[in-house]
């Protein structure tokens, strides 16, 4: 609530575009420190290195620009899923670890966007809170297909559950998204990969 | 904020020991069915029938509630896991003995390599342990949701408990990995593995407590058993083409 102090600097001029941009990414730093409830137009101006009404000029308020945020954020996670999903399916030996590496390179390389997927559903507003529990079956869509293309290269029989396979698969993955996300230097995706590796080469002929 | 209405009926006199339980096993109920949220100094009151300052004579205040719910609770489960931890021990022979029936197409042949054989036995001991897990859970459903709680609405303090006792269980999974995968893997990853075997039976303990139906301990245990087996016989050499 206190006035912008007289520091303040113009920002460049920038296209509307641009601007959007940046006020997006300012945003999704504040939602990563603060969750949803940190944000606010005048935050985001704030945080923008702009003033409140250039911010007006890009969204008419909060509710617009939680919805541009997550459209972009939705559009940025799905691409990676659909990377995963076309992990290499010749070998399936390498397909468990080639999955799980596209998914948690993208967590390291862009952890703001995905802490999205990881912030607890109930405290988000209506809107986000929608759109990022569809994100997430779409996770559990690309676990799902993974394991099909798993289990039919190493003939599992259909008694293997495939429906529990992907609640625990899923629970594995997101344990291993929030340690990259929580200390990437000491979790790196590689380490992940590695040890899923090492497990399932116990099964692998010799 | 407004008083319970007139419909309060006065509480039996309780011995003070006997009166802190009751209030504990209130909260836990409320925790159980409505989330950490739902636990306050005037629910637990109402719950139990009595005047709030009575909760507050046994708790200072709502985050000393749930710490001592908590601790009460995990020293149940504690006893609980305790009691099965035999069965609970990934990798001991307990399990093993089971593995016949996955090693049996490729045990026959001493060429099957060293996956098969082992890990039909591994499989067959994780089924044991979480089928002895999965009934701990079950037989004390309220105390494992409580455990198990999403930490949103959770004070600090009982947050950081919860999660002490998920890295002291991390550190049992993990001495039990060493001792069995640890000895045919070399460098294996024990941390990494144990968050992911915890990882995978909070999920199985979450889903026989919301949904029991569906999701019984027995369907996890064929799952495991039906997996590890199948993982044996892909690990097999090829059958002759």
């Amino acid at each position: 609530m206190s006035p912008p102090r007289s520091r303040r600097r113009y920002a460049a001029r920038l296209p509307v575009e641009a601007r959007t941009e940046e006020l997006l990414d300012a945003a999704l730093g504040l939602i990563a420190d603060g969750g949803f409830g940190a944000v606010s137009m005048h935050a985001v101006a704030r945080h923008g290195g702009v003033t409140r009404p250039v911010a007006y000029d890009c969204f008419s308020g909060r509710d617009e620009l939680f919805a541009a945020l997550i459209a972009r954020e939705e559009a940025r996670m799905r691409t990676v899923f659909a990377e995963a999903a076309r992990a290499d399916r010749t070998d399936p030996r390498r397909l468990p670890a080639d999955t799980l590496a596209t998914l948690l390179e993208a967590v390291r390389d862009a952890p703001d966007t995905w802490r999205l997927l990881y912030l607890p559903l109930d405290t988000l507003p209506e809107g986000p809170r929608q759109r990022l529990a569809s994100v997430r079956a779409e996770l559990t869509t690309v676990i799902r297909a993974g394991f099909d293309a798993y289990a039919a290269a190493h003939g599992f029989p259909p008694e293997v559950d495939a429906e529990v396979a992907v609640h625990l698969l899923r629970a594995m993955v997101d344990m291993a998204g929030q340690r990259v996300l929580l200390d990437p230097d000491r979790y790196p995706p590689e380490r992940m990969t590695a040890a899923l590796d090492s497990v399932l080469d116990v099964f692998n002929p010799q | 904020m407004s008083d319970p209405p007139a419909r309060k009926k006065r509480a039996r006199r309780l011995p003070p020991v006997q009166r802190r339980e009751q209030l504990l096993d209130r909260a836990l109920e409320l925790l159980a069915e409505s989330g950490a949220a739902a636990v306050t100094m005037q629910a637990v009151a109402r719950a139990a029938g009595v005047a709030r300052p009575v909760v507050y004579d046994f708790f200072a205040d709502r985050a000393a509630l749930l710490s001592a719910l908590v601790a009460r609770e995990e020293s149940r489960a504690l006893t609980d896991v305790l009691g099965v931890a035999p069965r609970l021990q990934i990798g001991s022979p307990l399990g093993a003995d089971s593995g016949a029936d996955f090693g049996a197409d490729s045990g026959a042949d001493s060429g099957a390599g060293f996956g098969a054989d082992f890990g039909a036995g591994f499989g067959a001991s994780l089924t044991t342990a979480l089928q002895a897990f999965l009934e701990v859970v079950q037989g004390r459903p309220s105390t494992w949701r409580a455990l198990l709680a999403s930490p949103t609405g959770l004070p600090a303090e009982v947050a950081a408990r919860l999660e002490r006792a998920r890295e002291a269980t991390l550190e049992v999974v993990e001495s039990s990995l060493r001792a069995s995968l640890g000895a045919r893997i070399a460098k294996l990853d024990t941390e990494v593995v144990a968050r992911a075997v915890l990882a995978a039976g909070e999920v199985a303990a979450r889903l026989v407590l919301t949904a029991p139906t569906e999701f019984p301990p027995a369907r996890f245990t064929a799952f495991t058993s039906t997996l590890f087996g199948a993982l044996a016989r892909a690990s097999a050499p090829a059958a002759p083409r």
